[in-house]
């Protein structure tokens, strides 16, 4: 179904091969598992195979590639075989409905109005779709990924390409996720997955692909995958093969209509709150509805807190009302007194999903002076090499990996002191040594004293990092 | 889930990305052709010469598409606000005859006339979704160039535009965002905005467009669509009012 | 077997789906920078200027980084119509969009002229096509009987009318048009500097 044969790319601008001397066939209903650190060139494996690479990203391209049969020309004759479903499925989307979306690709490849309607009635069904309300965008994020997973298949082609498809699925969306996948391996689809995350693949896959260094080191098969062990997981430098199980974290300090009251934490007088962060009485509405409700809660100095919580509960309201950028009612405290949202503003940074919003210079230098005084640029130098940044002092932010640009923005949060850092899901897409170093940085931040606020639906970082857990909920 | 209000788009002003609710309209919804002659037409006929005399005919209008979508806020703001406009163009000249108070009174004429095209640009942008637009477009016959990369700029706006909220608070936070700096260094201000928000919308019109490739976006010159658009109706309806209206004009400016 | 995907700029007039995507994504990104939904909200007539000023210097970023990753004949025109024709969507006049094409076939031919590669023309040809700017005001103009009759303006005196007269007078246009392709120059400046400080290290443009 899908041959590569000797494959070696470059991307436009590289300096190395990330795929290099790669050899891999697919047969027709497999399902193959692509995985191996960040940078391995798994992502790029599957770009290969749906003509992506090369005729999308910009590089060079040796070796062979053929996708049912043929090779590639043309991506939209590649579309017609290949579904691809992405890491963030809302930015894939096009349309704002769940029909036109399915409807999207037949359209284009211009199927017949009465069949696109046919088939799109029949893939609403299958996927149970119809149950879901409302436009894409405020879907969950396992229903967008299922969504996404329909629009992929209902021009029904042979094969599906996934791109780290639970990278941000919290656990209950990736069981959800992992029936959609037998579903489809059971109608005869060809799947191939790059993936970090093993575990919900475990009894799906036919082979494991490991890839190093832009080449194939090493293929299990499902009998071999039966025997693994976490030691040779971790010798590949792979996530676990079992669903982390949660360790029972503490539950902080916090009580209101937002919150989780499942184990019932404690519940009144929040204790110690003149250190750290108290919140009292905040409310928050959006157009007129009411998103966030905490009575009372406390996230103390010197520990991480984890928020979490589904889609709509009010987490990324709850670290826009800490860092001063939202308007509110009641109080927020740091240290026992009462801070202001310009005063928060200044004490508080954000270590973004989407870091490149963030960096504002053309330097890694010039990026820690900026608002700086000299008495805390005095220490940019000790700074980087904390965090593993002192030889990079010349380069261009926008230039670094995605691990190098977050360590770069938690870097400026320390030097210019701010007593809050707040984390917004940091490990999309990132593997287990990465997941460790994050995990160091975040522990290095509160051991400076900062309140450290992690947003995440992870399980393995929750389960890695976490000290306690305010767990929020959708109001009404 | 992304703290500084990402593109989740939740953030996204009432006014600007043309969102609308089910992809797929009732039977008494104005074919989006329609509705963007009904604007062109009001455009044209309110901006040149003599084009006051049409602006309460599409004012009416305005009021009428905004009731039949039951946005009854907009159906009091667009008179009241064009009362005041008409105040402002008129009466201020009377109060005292000073030049600034004429070219400020010159202005709210033209605002006047911007927000009797305004009522009817809200009621399109309010219930043509970018997907119905685009097949409408596409059935008018509108090239395929401008129907592809339009298609693209309505849907990508919105993410922009939450994006731009995103960078904004980025900048807030490292203390960027003080009006006294910005007026000090207007480029300095610029570059600060426009570097992240470029780097971080390019990165995600990346997925966006492989995936609208691969889809196969563009790649023919005509698409079919899942609902074709139609004339019905309602698209009646519109005409016969827009009729009476004009011929109401033409009427009350030769009895003047 | 070897492909090199790199991009070379192509001089036909045939774009692929890419190039239509991309003029797609950067016409949202030209829009959102200038901002235009607040200039068209009229705080006053100064604070417009004042905000059309900083969107056409601003324009100049995502403008210049546009060029950089389309290089095909016709692109600047596609990318006029449909910014125009979205602005026509949002309440602006026709008129607008019949100059603001104009504006950008002149681009294009600098452009061209310049084979797609030449920094110089692509400053020029930013700044005419910043002049669409001015289409926003054009009706005051050319309908400017409409604004000045009227039987209060008969009552106000000879010297009122002049006044108003003057402010909506050719040469006000002019200038006003003038201005825009001034500040557009700036902007074209601004983006290429931004170009080699940033975008070009960073590997986007």
């Amino acid at each position: 179904m899908i041959e590569l044969t000797g494959v070696r790319w470059t991307y436009q601008g590289g300096d190395v091969a990330v795929l290099d001397g790669l050899d891999l066939r697919v047969e027709r209903g497999e399902t193959v598992v692509l995985c191996g650190p960040s940078g391995s060139g798994k992502s790029s494996a599957l770009r290969l195979m749906n003509g992506l690479i090369p005729l999308f990203h910009e590089g060079k391209l040796e070796g062979e590639v053929r996708v049912d049969g043929a090779p590639i020309t043309d991506l939209a004759l590649v579309g017609q075989v290949t579904g691809t479903v992405l890491q963030h499925p809302r930015r894939q989307f096009f349309t704002d409905a769940i029909d036109t979306e399915l409807a999207f690709a037949l359209e284009n490849f211009g199927a017949p109005s009465e069949r696109i309607r046919r088939r799109v009635a029949e893939v609403t069904a299958e996927f149970g779709l119809d149950e879901l309300t409302g436009r894409l965008r405020e879907l969950s994020g396992g229903q967008q990924q299922r969504v996404a997973c329909a629009a992929a298949i209902t021009h029904g082609p042979p094969i599906l390409l996934f791109d780290e498809p639970t990278s941000n699925l919290s656990a209950r969306a990736v069981d959800d996720f992992t029936r959609v996948l037998s579903h489809l391996r059971d109608l005869g689809m060809t799947l191939v997955i790059a993936e970090h995350r093993l575990h919900y693949l475990r009894d799906l896959a036919d082979r494991i692909v490991i890839l190093h260094g832009g080449r194939v080191t090493r293929q299990w098969t499902r009998p071999e995958i039966a025997k693994l062990t976490d030691e040779t997981m971790r010798a590949e430098g792979l996530r676990g093969l079992r669903a982390p199980v949660r360790a029972a974290v503490a539950t902080a300090a916090a009580r209101g209509p937002s919150i989780e009251t499942a184990d019932a934490g404690p519940t009144d007088a929040v204790a110690g709150a003149d250190s750290g962060v108290a919140l009292r009485g905040v409310q928050c509405g959006f157009r007129g509805r009411r998103v966030l409700d905490i009575e009372e809660a406390h996230l103390p100095a010197g520990r991480i807190t984890a928020v979490t919580g589904p889609n709509g509960a009010g987490k990324s309201t709850l670290a826009r009302v800490l860092a001063g950028l939202q308007r509110h009612r009641g109080n927020v405290l740091l240290d026992g007194r009462a801070r202001s949202r310009a005063q928060r503003q200044r004490e508080t940074a954000i270590v973004m999903q989407d870091v490149q919003r963030q960096l504002f210079t053309d330097s890694v230098d010039a990026e820690l002076r900026l608002g700086m005084t000299p008495e805390q640029a005095d220490h940019a130098a000790r700074v980087l090499a904390d965090l593993d940044l002192d030889h990079c002092g010349d380069r261009h932010p926008l230039s670094l990996s995605g691990g190098q640009q977050q360590r770069l923005v938690v870097a400026t949060a320390r030097l210019s002191g701010r007593r809050v850092v707040i984390f917004d899901e940091p490990s999309s897409g990132v593997d287990r040594r990465h997941l460790r170093s994050m995990t160091r940085t975040m522990r290095d931040v509160a051991t400076g004293g900062a309140v450290v606020v992690l947003i995440s639906h992870d399980a393995d970082l929750l389960d890695l990092a976490a000290d306690q857990e305010l767990r929020l909920r959708p109001l009404s | 889930m992304t703290v500084a209000r990402s593109h989740t788009e939740r953030a996204v002003p009432h006014h600007v990305g043309l969102p609308a609710a089910a992809g797929t309209p009732g039977r008494w919804t104005m074919d989006p052709r329609t509705a963007v002659a009904l604007l062109l037409a009001a455009s044209i006929t309110i901006m040149a010469p003599g084009g006051l005399w049409f602006v309460p005919a599409a004012l009416v209008v305005g009021v009428l598409l905004a009731v039949t979508e039951r946005a009854w806020r907009r159906a009091v703001v667009i008179p009241v606000a064009a009362l005041a406009a008409a105040a402002a163009n008129y009466l201020l000249p009377l109060a005292a005859p000073w030049p600034v108070l004429g070219i400020v009174a010159i202005t709210a004429g033209f605002v006047l006339r911007l927000i009797a095209i305004g009522g009817i640009a809200a009621h399109l942008a309010r219930t043509v979704s970018p997907t119905r637009l685009t097949a409408a477009l596409r059935a008018a016959r509108v090239p395929s160039a401008f129907t592809v990369s339009g298609a693209v700029l309505l849907r990508f706006m919105p993410t922009i535009i939450a994006e731009t909220a995103a960078v904004w608070d980025a900048m807030r936070l490292r203390g960027l965002g003080g009006v006294g700096g910005m007026l000090r260094h207007p480029l300095l201000a610029i570059e600060y905005f426009t570097v992240p928000l470029m780097a971080s919308s390019l990165r995600s019109a990346e997925d966006l467009s492989a995936s609208a490739l691969l889809r196969g976006l563009g790649a023919r010159k005509r698409p079919t669509a899942m609902h074709p658009p139609r004339f019905g109706r309602a698209d009646l309806a519109v005409v016969a009012v827009v009729a009476v209206l004009i011929a109401t004009t033409v009427v009350w400016r030769g009895a003047l | 077997m070897t492909i090199d995907s790199t991009a070379q700029p192509r001089l036909d007039v045939k774009m692929s789906p890419r190039d239509l995507i991309n003029i797609g994504i950067f016409a949202a990104l030209y829009l959102a920078t200038v901002g235009v939904l607040n200039a068209l909200e009229f705080i006053g007539p100064l604070a417009t200027l004042v905000s059309i000023v900083v969107s056409i210097i601003a324009g100049g970023v995502p403008f210049m980084l546009f060029l950089t990753r389309v290089k095909h004949a016709g692109m600047v025109t596609v990318f006029a119509v449909i910014v125009n024709a979205f602005m026509l969507l949002i309440g602006s006049p026709a008129i607008a969009l019949v100059l603001g094409v104009l504006l950008a076939l002149v681009a294009e031919a600098l452009l061209w002229l310049g084979r797609y590669r030449s920094r110089k023309l692509s400053v020029v040809a930013y700044a005419v096509f910043s002049m669409w700017f001015a289409g926003l005001f054009l009706p005051m103009f050319y309908a400017r009987e409409d604004y000045l009759s009227g039987e209060y303006m008969q009552s106000m005196g000879q010297e009122y009318r002049d006044a108003l007269d003057a402010f909506l007078s050719p040469g006000v246009l002019a200038a006003f048009d003038l201005s825009t392709f001034l500040f557009g120059l700036i902007g074209g400046v601004l983006g290429l500097r931004l170009l080699d400080k940033h975008f070009r290290k960073a590997g986007i443009a």
